[in-house]
């Protein structure tokens, strides 16, 4: 924008804005302006005007688009541009990326804390890194938080930190917002005291909850949050977190429908984790209170620590099995699991999945995506598959080594044939040859 | 007009299909083949002593061959833009002949001195023998979009029929009425370098498993090619990462220099394919070329291919930045046994397996390490024999997921992957000979040994041999989350998501407080850490 036009010359043009509004600029036929005026003063439009453009920008346009004038660098500042903002805290010895300039949050925390509603801290493998959005957490007093997100890019770098440090810092949130809705504090060493402190001053608000891998969580503070958090509708935990009690209550008639839970069953030793059983009348009330819920399951045992899962029919919807999975259990997933949508198997063994992927098939009708990593099927068996699944399958990712070529298929007529099932063209995934 | 021509030979290091050589001799008086050695490269790229071997071997070899038509090779040493204008005069030259090389850094070097040809009044003459189609034909044909699947690329070839046919080596015929000025210099200013001129121990150099130069490359295609069935039922994924001695033609340093050409090779194929049963691309011998042709095509086309900065079909993640971690993969010390025995190979024989490369690419950036490819790039670009920019960049963007594929659940075991093929390892013991007493139940995971076993086998981990660096369990998970949330972000629209700041502190401009938001964010470049 040229800056030589003078004040004088907007003046007398903004009148006509003013009243004019938005869109049409009034035609030229006023006698008292003779001269005509080539373009409208951008420096006089109605902040409300300017703050709608704004909020298409970036931040970084932002901010330039703010240095153009006072009026522009007003509604830079107006809070309702500062609802959302992502943190982010790397090292910059050792980080790849940028990190937000500490004068720049000072700013933030300074102008804007009690603007802030939806924030996330991204944050990279270092102590430092989880120190400094500890502090900037403990300065949110004037916050009223409605999301808050604490997202580990690398190594859970919130786990180094002292404990009391990260809780008193994450409380100060839970105080003061009083209005969280969504809270994602995986890999975090977050308690059950803590969570007693969100529960009492969320209760009403909190909708959603992610907090996978964090040990210092026990069963009684997840029931703590169902059982007065009654508009929850989505949780993340590990299977150690997982209850007959934490189902139920989250099946209770006070309890809103539950649109997504997921849990993540983890082992990082084989043998040493010891996996209890839930009764399936409490999946069963789970079921009946949320019929639609997707129950999203990651599994990352080692083979031989699966005895207690798929015994009885289970709920699941998404299934996830991050390691190795034997035969064995893939059978007993046809036979459970009448809900499935997705399945995605990384590896498996060097025998063929023929069957197990047959009864599938039959037994699971929802079924509409499935991936296939370190597995082997025979072409006739994964032909038939596709066949009985149809075009319901809309996500088919098989890596190219998985499919065995055998009498009545090779691995070109494969694809035709698939294809034909499908009602699209498909090619199994490849890996380049380097 | 009889011209006086040089003929500048950068990849295409061979006599054989090099329509730009044939260019040179044609309406030809004065010949100067010339290889250019640019003393910026062995000063400041970080290139292994097994590379220039077979470098200074190949250009050997081609002085030989150009030795038996009456000619030679110049071996030229300074920058191109630097020498060119006095080598035009000084040898009076009317025509400067070379292979197109489509990587952004010789484009942009090609252009410059096609400008200094120009003010000269040098003719130039450029012709496609690189790769088996014209990277450019192939874009255009595809309403100028760089094909971004396999499949497309096969499509679009199939529209474009097959590769033109390789033209014969230059004969004696060709140089009728042409010579090379041999007397001058003798083997003094243009020789053929040394090791130690590069700055290289030739001491340090690896086994000369695969010597360099266009005989060699030749002799070995008639060796694969004689293999008749072999070839026929070639499928490279059922071939083996770990077998003692390489299970594929270990052609592919050859071609990358250009001592073999694709088209030659492409046609041998189809005339041993001819009328016989045969495995069909991906997975066969042709196959393999296109693959080749995809990343060159995909290279030629898209900006900042080797980057993930700038990138746009690069998925932009988070990696960690661990120059420790980084090093012990470098280096083999991993505490992995299949991975480290593969950084060995690769380190001291400039050559390991595809799959081998799939492997220790997967277990750097999402199967375990989280670190950029962008670093493994680097490190391959050190020791691969047939390191070529293209196809190091593109393969790292496929195996780490960040282009091309996506299917991250797909991940390579450090401990399982290799048991398949080769359940002694035997491969390990080759290449870790410290290992070497560890029985077969262990070798692949040798920590889970009993102590008295690690005793027995002279190796006690931790102590003669690394802990794993990382617990692949705990972290395959974590990184599967990594991986979620950077396609997640992708799919996020950027409009309503504010930006993080840069890091440059700007000067004091304006009276509000301090320097502004927008000085803030501006991005600082990063400084290199060594």
């Amino acid at each position: 924008m040229k800056r030589g036009r003078k004040n004088s010359e907007a003046n007398n043009s903004s009148s006509e804005e003013e009243i004019g509004g938005q869109s049409k600029k009034p035609k030229i036929t006023d006698e008292e302006s003779t001269e005509i005026s080539p373009s409208p003063d951008w420096g006089n439009l109605l902040p409300d005007i300017i703050l709608q453009v704004f909020q298409y920008l970036p931040l970084l346009d932002r901010a330039h688009a703010s240095q153009v004038c006072r009026r522009w660098n007003q509604v830079f500042h107006m809070p309702d541009l500062w609802r959302c903002f992502e943190f982010e805290l790397n090292q910059p010895a050792t980080s790849y990326l940028r990190a937000t300039h500490p004068d720049l949050i000072n700013q933030i925390i300074k102008r804007h804390s009690n603007h802030l509603q939806y924030v996330s801290f991204k944050v990279d493998s270092s102590k430092e890194s989880a120190e400094a959005a500890c502090n900037i957490l403990s300065q949110l007093v004037n916050c009223s938080l409605k999301t808050l997100g604490l997202i580990s890019t690398a190594r859970p770098s919130f786990m180094d930190l002292p404990k009391s440090h990260f809780i008193s810092a994450l409380t100060v949130v839970f105080v003061n917002s009083k209005s969280l809705s969504s809270l994602k504090i995986d890999d975090t060493p977050v308690d059950d005291p803590s969570l007693k402190v969100l529960v009492a001053n969320n209760s009403d608000t909190l909708k959603l909850l992610k907090m996978s891998s964090c040990p210092h969580v026990s069963p009684a503070g997840v029931l703590c949050v169902a059982d007065h958090c009654h508009g929850l509708r989505e949780l993340a935990l590990n299977y150690h977190l997982l209850s007959d009690e934490l189902l139920l209550a989250l099946s209770s008639e006070k309890h809103v429908r539950l649109e997504h839970l997921r849990i993540d069953v983890v082992s990082e030793n084989p043998g040493q984790t010891h996996f209890h059983t839930i009764q399936k009348s409490s999946w069963d009330a789970f079921i009946k209170h949320s019929p639609k819920v997707n129950l999203v399951m990651y599994f990352f045992l080692y083979e031989e620590e699966f005895d207690p899962f798929f015994r009885y029919e289970t709920p699941v919807t998404h299934l996830y099995f991050g390691r190795s999975v034997s035969k064995d259990v893939l059978g007993r997933v046809g036979m459970t699991c009448p809900r499935l949508v997705e399945l995605v198997v990384c590896a498996n063994g060097l025998r063929p999945l023929d069957e197990e992927l047959i009864r599938i098939a039959e037994r699971c009708k929802n079924l509409s995506a499935i991936g296939l990593g370190e597995c082997e099927v025979s072409c006739s068996a994964f032909v038939e598959f596709v066949k009985m699944c149809g075009g319901r399958l809309s996500q088919l990712s098989i890596m190219e080594e998985v499919l065995i070529p055998d009498q009545k298929y090779s691995l070109e007529q494969i694809h035709w044939e698939v294809s034909k099932h499908l009602g699209r063209v498909w090619f199994p995934d490849m890996m380049p040859t380097w | 007009m009889k011209h006086t021509s040089i003929h500048w030979f950068r990849k295409g290091l061979r006599l054989h299909d090099n329509p730009a050589l044939l260019a040179a001799m044609t309406d030809c008086r004065k010949l100067y083949p010339i290889f250019i050695l640019d003393p910026w490269f062995p000063k400041n790229m970080r290139v292994s002593v097994n590379r220039w071997r077979f470098l200074v071997e190949s250009l050997r070899d081609l002085d030989e061959s150009l030795r038996k038509l009456n000619s030679r090779l110049f071996v030229v040493r300074g920058r191109p833009t630097e020498i060119f204008p006095g080598l035009f005069k000084e040898w009076k030259v009317t025509r400067l002949t070379f292979e197109v090389d489509t990587e952004p850094y010789s484009r942009q070097r090609d252009r410059e001195v096609v400008r200094l040809a120009a003010e000269r009044g040098v003719q130039v003459i450029q012709k496609v023998s690189n790769t088996l189609y014209d990277t450019d034909r192939v874009i255009a044909e595809n309403n100028g979009k760089v094909p971004l699947t396999y499949v497309r690329l096969q499509t679009l070839l199939v529209a474009l029929g097959p590769p033109k046919q390789p033209v014969p080596a230059p004969a004696l015929e060709n140089l009728k009425g042409c010579c090379t000025p041999c007397k001058d210099d003798p083997d003094a200013e243009y020789g053929i370098p040394v090791l130690e001129e590069l700055g290289q121990d030739p001491e340090q150099a690896g086994p000369r498993l695969y010597p360099g130069g266009e005989s060699e490359a030749l002799c070995r295609l008639d060796l694969h090619m004689n293999r008749t069935a072999w070839v026929c039922n070639f499928q490279k994924p059922q071939t083996e990462p770990n077998s003692l001695s390489p299970s594929t033609t270990v052609l592919s340093p050859y071609i990358k220099f250009g001592c073999l050409s694709v088209r030659t090779f492409w046609w041998r194929l189809a005339e041993i394919y001819q009328g016989r049963k045969h495995s069909s691309p991906p997975v066969s011998l042709h196959g393999q070329l296109l693959w080749r042709e995809f990343f060159y095509t995909a290279g030629a086309g898209i900006p900042n291919f080797d980057k993930m900065e700038g990138n746009p079909v690069c998925l932009q993640v988070d990696w960690d930045d661990n120059p420790e971690h980084l090093r012990a993969w470098s280096e083999g010390r991993t505490g992995y046994p299949f991975i480290d025995a593969i950084m060995t190979q690769l380190r001291t024989e400039g050559w390991i397996h595809h799959l081998a490369r799939h492997a220790v690419a997967c277990f750097l950036t999402r199967g375990d390490l989280w670190i950029s490819w962008e670093q493994g790039q680097k490190v391959f670009e050190e020791l691969l024999l047939d390191a070529d920019w293209s196809l190091n960049a593109g393969n790292w963007q496929w195996l780490s997921a960040s282009a091309f594929f996506h299917q991250f659940f797909r991940v390579y075991s450090p401990v399982a992957f290799g048991k398949k093929t080769d359940k002694g390892g035997e491969y390990i013991k080759k290449y870790l000979p410290l290992l070497r007493k560890f029985p077969a139940e262990h070798i692949y995971e040798p920590w889970r040994a009993p102590r008295s076993v690690q005793e027995q086998a002279g190796c006690v981990i931790g102590r003669d041999y690394p802990k794993p660096i990382v617990a692949h369990e705990v972290v395959s998970k974590r990184n599967v989350e990594r991986m979620k949330a950077a396609y997640a972000r992708r799919s996020a629209s950027t409009t309503a998501q504010p930006e993080g700041g840069g890091g440059k502190k700007g000067a004091k401009r304006k009276p509000l407080a301090g320097p502004s938001v927008a000085e803030l964010l501006t991005k600082k470049p990063k400084t290199e850490s060594s």
